[in-house]
């Protein structure tokens, strides 16, 4: 199996190799030379997908010799886990991107015949379709062990989840057609079709769009699910890393828009195309290699191909620029004026919002690197990307609410008066309601307004053309999601109300109208640890599980929140620390700290190893634990030795005597961590110094996210917008 | 139409202006620890953890530890915040901060864990 996927990797390299060869053959020499340059495309891609599907058995049947396998893999994760296992690690990703790519190629080969380009545009899809290969081979996931593990290191457990199974495909799927857009650009500029091949790249750029848009939403659905920190974006370099292009190939499909419209943007949806893709590699290189290792949380360790995806990076960068700078002078430019009351003007407006806020998020990813070549490595906070989205957000909502409202090529005041006049209103209405709530924020209130501005405009709109029964209303749903998105983004952070509270178990606590009550710990199936805590509104009760539990691993404690969704707000629920109770008579006490009880004081000393007869007997445990009585009998400290099996129950420890017999003490528990604890049960302190149970206590953080919903609400609107978009786009080449 | 072109000039300057403004302002950069104390601004210092773990107190918690960066420098540093669940297992840091009056305030804590699984000799 090994030998499969790594030979079926070279063998794809040569078909491809060859499959690149015909297509320039036929671009030269003006011969048919299609049927084997078709031919050695499709032996490509049964080898990459003969190499795939080698790489899926060995983690299906625990081949933990596999390097790959042992790291991403372990004998008892489920069947769903184990699949999505192929994806969890770099060498895995590649292979998927690698692979979905070569078919994505196969409809391009399609469409590209009706269009009479398919050797250039195939000629510069399979350049980058042989570089990913390269790269495979490179960082193969095929590397073997000298020996065979018996067991794998297991998935990451922050991985284990139906969101982080999804994820990595689409980000990779929209990867691969963002490919596509590179091609399509430069052969469109080879062959001189600088007006023709928009309508057939559009549905492309919108798949791609869509692909990695869907993938960045689905990261955001997990980190706030899973992560426990109460957020959807962090903007992490990882995260960045996808939104830049995403940013990029928004603006490019708005321009290929307008082009089909108004013939305008030519040289500019060239540039885009060709950088979109160019920012995808860019990406990878920053999350992939160990650049940002000392900025990012979640950055992917170091493996040595920062080279190469470097010289990929200037080879693209070369190609594309020579071929866009060669042809620029012959790139159509509309000389016509534009007027500013036209739609013409409001998409332009918006194109150069999207073009400025993706320089902003590349500016600050970038600037551990950018900061480094001048001097001293620096990275922004995020302070720095939301407070340069103010005023890019605002203008957007206020141009994406004029759009609906205004001509492709001019309008007259008076009609964009009398159309602004309902929405205009509406949106006022609901920004004066938002004060009167209790909204003082400034930047929130714009926010809301604009927002609001844009869900009604283009609301009318969709109504208008859905009562005319015209078809384009997919980018009026698609806009009052982004209206949406931002209500939600603006309401659920600026008015997060969050605080840390400690819950004793069966003492209720009262925040955010509801009633808290710890319950205790339930061990669920998977054996991870389920906080029960009971919710209590008014009279409706419901219980809350966020989960604690141990990761081999991550080792360490990882903690999962809870989110309790209502349909104006979220309560979000996420464990933070967890003490178990003490019962009477048990006492902590943790190394060095003196601890008084009744008429006694104690302190434990520090842990001995004494020898054991015979290692059958477990390992040993001496305690040392220095006693004082103090008050009218005073006493010498006094040094005594409990012992502690580590195998044996704890009912089965001795109990060690005082010397005056009056106290007896017995070791119950045993913590090494430092600084260090026993857990000791001690009778013959008088009845009334004795130590009443301590509950069991959890440390939560718990935050009231409001109009959270708006947020999901405005990612389903864009998306479905989305997929409408593209049937009709694809309906159109027909 | 040349009056046009010179607003929108004027409106894209604006907005590089204020890019690079914010950009400054939010910027911390990344410094050994005898710079950290020498500046009284937000900076990134890494350096490693001693085998002595510090101290945290669950009633207040708070974090504190000793920092030590590649030159010796060793740095007091103090973090209000639920200690992250793998800091016992840290080995080394990256803090996000201030330094004032003798000790390093953390805002943000990095922890780099040393994982037995990525030792690909086995």
């Amino acid at each position: 199996m090994i030998e499969l996927g790594k030979s079926s990797l070279i063998i794809g390299l040569i078909c491809g190799v060859t499959s690149l060869s015909f297509y320039g053959l036929n671009i030269k020499q003006q011969r048919n030379w299609f049927t084997y340059a078709r031919i050695s495309y499709a032996l490509m891609t049964i080898a990459i997908l003969l190499s795939a599907a080698a790489l899926m058995i060995l983690l299906l049947k625990h081949q933990f010799q596999v390097q790959y396998v042992y790291e991403n893999s372990s004998r008892d994760l489920p069947l769903f886990y184990l699949i999505s296992a192929f994806w969890a690690g770099q060498e895995g990703s590649f292979l998927l991107w690698t692979l979905l790519s070569a078919g994505v190629g196969i409809p391009l080969i399609f469409m590209t015949q009706i269009y009479d380009n398919e050797d250039k545009v195939l000629f510069n899809y399979l350049l980058i379709e042989v570089a990913l290969i390269l790269i495979t081979i490179k960082s193969s996931p095929f590397k073997t062990f000298s020996q065979t593990p018996l067991d794998g290191a297991g998935l990451n457990d922050l991985l284990q989840n139906l969101w982080m199974v999804i994820h990595p495909p689409l980000i990779f799927l929209g990867y691969a057609l963002y490919g596509t857009l590179y091609a399509l650009a430069i052969a469109a500029l080879w062959k001189g079709q600088y007006e023709e091949w928009v309508r057939p790249a559009l549905p492309w750029t919108l798949m791609a769009w869509l692909a990695l848009g869907i993938g960045i939403m689905l990261g955001g659905v997990w980190s706030y699910k899973t992560l426990g920190w109460g957020g959807y974006w962090a903007w992490d370099p990882v995260e960045n890393a996808s939104l830049i292009p995403w940013l990029t190939g928004t603006a490019l499909f708005h321009g290929m828009i307008l082009q089909l419209q108004r013939r305008r943007m030519q040289r500019t949806n060239f540039l885009l195309a060709i950088i979109s893709f160019l920012l995808i590699l860019y990406g990878t290189f920053l999350t992939r290699s160990g650049i940002l290792a000392n900025f990012s949380v979640h950055s992917f360790t170091n493996l040595e191909f920062d080279s190469i995806v470097l010289g990929l990076i200037a080879f693209f960068l070369l190609y594309g620029g020579y071929f866009y700078s060669s042809h620029s002078r012959q790139i159509p430019i509309s000389k016509s004026s534009i007027a500013i009351l036209s739609k013409e003007f409001s998409v332009i407006i918006v194109i150069g919002l999207l073009i400025i806020s993706s320089s902003f998020v590349f500016m600050g990813t970038s600037s551990p690197i950018l900061t480094g070549l001048l001097g001293k490595a620096s990275n922004v906070t995020a302070d720095f990307y939301n407070t340069t989205h103010i005023p890019i957000g605002i203008l957007l909502a206020v141009f994406i609410g004029i759009c609906p409202l205004v001509n492709w090529q001019r309008t007259t005041k008076k009609q964009l008066l009398r159309q602004l006049l309902v929405p205009l209103l509406l949106a006022l209405v609901i920004t004066a309601l938002a004060i009167k709530a209790g909204s003082k924020n400034p930047v929130a209130l714009l926010f809301i307004f604009a927002s609001c501005f844009a869900i009604f405009s283009n609301a009318v709109l969709m109504l208008k053309s859905r009562l005319r029964k015209r078809v384009s209303w997919s980018s009026s749903l698609s806009h009052m999601g982004f209206g949406f998105l931002v209500i939600g983004i603006i309401v659920s952070s600026l008015f997060d109300d969050s605080k840390t509270v400690n819950l004793a178990e069966n003492h209720p606590v009262e925040i955010h109208n509801y009633r808290f009550t710890f319950k205790g710990v339930h061990v669920s199936p998977d054996g991870r640890n389920q906080m029960v805590i009971e919710l209590q509104q008014k009279k409706s009760i419901s219980v809350a599980t966020p989960t604690m539990y141990y990761s081999k691993r991550n080792e360490g404690v990882m903690a999962e929140p809870y989110v309790y969704r209502t349909l104006l707000e979220d309560i979000y629920i996420s464990p933070l620390e967890y003490q178990p109770g003490i019962p009477r008579g048990v006492y902590r006490l943790i190394k060095g700290t003196p601890e008084q009880i009744g008429n006694y004081v104690f302190t434990f000393m520090r842990f001995r190893f004494p020898p054991v007869s015979s290692p059958m007997h477990g390992m040993m445990i001496e305690a040392e634990i220095q006693v004082v009585k103090t008050g009218a009998q005073k006493s010498a400290p006094h040094v005594i030795r409990p012992r502690f099996v580590a195998m044996s129950l704890p009912t089965e420890q001795k109990p060690v005597t005082l010397q005056n017999g009056e106290i007896s003490l017995r070791i119950l528990q045993v913590n090494a961590d430092p600084p260090g604890s026993i857990v000791v049960s001690i009778e013959g302190i008088a009845d009334e110094a004795v130590r009443q149970n301590v509950p069991a206590q959890l440390l939560v953080e718990i935050s009231r996210k409001p109009l959270i919903n708006f947020l999901w609400l405005g990612m389903v609107c864009i998306v479905v917008g989305g997929l409408i978009a593209v049937r009709r786009r694809i309906g159109e080449l027909k | 139409m040349k009056r046009r072109y010179l607003i929108g000039g004027v409106i894209i300057l604006a907005f590089i202006l204020f890019g690079m403004r914010t950009f400054m302002r939010h910027i911390t950069p990344y410094v050994s620890i005898a710079e950290a104390r020498r500046v009284h601004k937000t900076v990134q210092v890494s350096g490693l953890l001693g085998v002595n773990k510090g101290t945290y107190d669950p009633q207040t918690h708070s974090l504190r530890f000793i920092l030590t960066d590649k030159h010796g420098d060793s740095l007091l540093v103090t973090y209000r915040g639920v200690k992250p669940a793998n800091f016992d297992n840290a080995t080394s840091v990256v803090v996000i901060g201030k330094y004032d009056s003798g000790v390093f305030k953390a805002k943000k804590l990095l922890l780099k864990c040393p994982s037995k699984y990525k030792d690909r000799t086995l």
